[in-house]
């Protein structure tokens, strides 16, 4: 007898609430496009009120389809009215005025570190290829080494086969490639980084010393000012972030090694919405800039050191702030 | 026989208002299916651009290099970044997770934020790596979660969605006769009646009945086939 009385109770509720929850299911679909204020505060109202029935309905109709039903309802009306603001102007401005200077003052050691090591393996490498000039011929092609006998510099005919458009593309993808690269790697604590830092440095001192063989130095140097200032600190930048992650591996402190990676790689992440626009702008110059030989070296040095003066502006913040501040 | 099944690895979150909820996490065999599903239609449609393309620009004037630009970069670019752009724009979703039920949610139950997408994008360079996303598999096989190494730096877990079941409401509306369990029950043996064999599902849609129907109707019930069974149980829902 009392088993067929809470039956009816069961059956009163469920009929006296069905209309609700059909009502809240109706307004959730709706709010996928949009909401107006009313149906908004209806909208809340009934998820508080399907809190409770959602609390009864495990304890009653547990495992049951209804019970799981109102769940997702439930799991649907509170990520509607929990998401956060969606404000992005407002965040783009919060990222680069407040939080990637913040990153950069972090990074101020790894950023020496990767620039001691890219300078150590520089000369490394300069040293091997002035000792033994055969050693060319691991990093550079044939056809680059016979121009170089020669007096011509690869750098020259480029324009000849590609446009500068493509060239562009190319560069820029293959540097923004490299320099996530060299972010992510650090996930080896910090040994891919290191790798790809170490490598750069000993190919541009080896191809620095073997094109100063055959005084073609100059030239070179010619045309990797505009771009190659900015490029290398970027490079240089991505690798002074992944350190960090791999820092954040090997010495996590008083934190659980996954939690200090991932606030590591949040924090230092961040640097890459400054390394992506500045490798686009690398791979512009050095595809319409660089290998066009009307550029003069004045030119060329005023967009490298007017580029580099950008970019740290940029990294420390100060190409926000007003005067007055 | 008696199968011991391992407990899904479930992610429990309490919301603001302390309710409890408790979500499955997805297993490595659903997320990689999700993946290839994702993987065809993106080579689809990059497909659909290139091919298009290069017999437009076989047709036209052939300005060689700037024109493959035309093609293949933008192709390459559907192809890559259909990942990203479609977990930012879905808010964690893709077609091929909508599919396999999957959707991504931060460790703390909330939609993932454009940054936390974005990252476990960029780690898919090294998920990826040897080749077949191997390093990725390894660490969902190795982490309780099933994440890969994109997911631990993102803070993200992927999990199965909770469908709405709306026509639960309909089989508790049509109760009257019909205690409410038992008319979900019966909701459920006629949704999953196409896949269970036909033995077992007259065993539960007799013992079913008889709860519904009472013993006397459940007996009676007993020499009808499987067609008949169904459409009782249909009945009892509609009618009650």
């Amino acid at each position: 007898m009392a088993e067929a009385a809470s039956e009816q109770a069961l059956q009163r509720w469920l009929q006296a609430r069905a209309a609700q929850w059909r009502s809240l299911e109706e307004l959730l679909t709706q709010a996928r496009r949009e909401l107006d204020p009313a149906s908004a505060e209806r909208l809340v109202r009934q998820y508080r009120d399907l809190a409770r029935d959602l609390s009864l309905a495990r304890r009653l109709l547990p495992g049951t389809a209804l019970s799981r039903h109102l769940e997702a309802l439930y799991r649907e009306a509170h990520e509607l009215i929990h998401r956060a603001p969606a404000a992005p102007l407002r965040r783009l401005a919060q990222l680069y005025r407040e939080e990637i200077p913040a990153v950069t003052r972090s990074l101020r050691t790894p950023l020496l570190v990767v620039a001691l090591i890219f300078l150590l393996c520089a000369l490394a490498g300069a040293a091997l290829v002035h000792r033994y000039p055969e050693l060319a011929s691991l990093f550079a092609s044939d056809d680059m080494i016979n121009g170089v006998q020669r007096g011509e510099l690869w750098t020259d005919r480029l324009l000849n086969v590609v446009p500068s458009s493509l060239l562009s593309l190319g560069i820029m993808s293959n540097n923004i490639v490299v320099a996530i690269s060299a972010f992510v790697l650090g996930s080896f604590y910090g040994l891919g980084t290191l790798y790809i830092v170490s490598l750069n440095g000993l190919m541009l001192g080896a191809t620095l010393a073997f094109t100063a063989r055959y005084g073609l130095a100059g030239e070179l140097l010619r045309f990797i000012v505009a771009h190659g200032l900015v490029e290398l600190s970027v490079i240089g930048i991505a690798s002074a972030a992944g350190i960090r992650l791999g820092e954040a591996l090997a010495r996590p402190g008083q934190r659980p090694r996954a939690e200090a990676f991932r606030l590591a790689v949040a924090d230092s992440s961040r640097l890459l919405a400054v390394c992506v626009p500045a490798l686009v702008f690398c791979g512009l110059v050095e595809g319409f800039v660089s290998p066009d030989a009307s550029y003069g070296l004045l030119t060329r040095v005023t967009i490298g050191v007017g580029g580099l003066v950008l970019l740290v502006a940029v990294m420390s913040g100060r190409a926000w702030r007003r005067r007055d501040a | 026989m008696n199968h011991s099944i391992s407990e899904a690895e479930r992610l429990s979150l309490q919301t603001v208002d302390a309710v409890d909820l408790s979500l499955e996490v997805a297993g490595i065999g659903s997320r990689g299916y999700a993946f290839l599903v994702d993987w065809h239609i993106r080579l689809v449609a990059a497909l659909l651009w290139l091919l298009p393309g290069l017999w437009l620009m076989s047709k036209g004037s052939a300005s060689g290099a700037e024109r493959a630009g035309l093609v293949f970069v933008p192709a390459a670019l559907i192809f890559f970044l259909y990942h990203p752009l479609l977990e930012v724009l879905m808010r964690g979703r893709t077609p091929g997770k909508r599919h396999a039920g999957l959707r991504i949610l931060t460790v703390e139950g909330h939609t993932p934020g454009t940054g936390a997408l974005l990252i476990r994008n960029l780690f898919r360079l090294l998920d990826s790596m040897p080749g077949v996303y191997a390093l990725g598999l390894l660490a969902m096989v190795l982490t309780r979660r099933r994440v890969r190494i994109g997911d631990l730096a993102a803070g993200t877990v992927v999990v199965y969605e909770v469908q709405r079941e709306s026509s639960a409401l309909e089989a508790v509306a049509a109760t009257g006769r019909v205690p409410t369990r038992t008319a979900l029950l019966v909701r459920e043996l006629l949704q999953r009646w196409p896949g269970l064999q036909a033995p077992v599902r007259r065993a539960l849609a007799l013992r079913l009945l008889a709860q519904a129907l009472g013993e006397s109707e459940g007996r009676r019930a007993a020499d009808e086939d499987d067609a008949a069974l169904k459409a009782r149980l249909q009945d009892v829902l509609t009618r009650g």
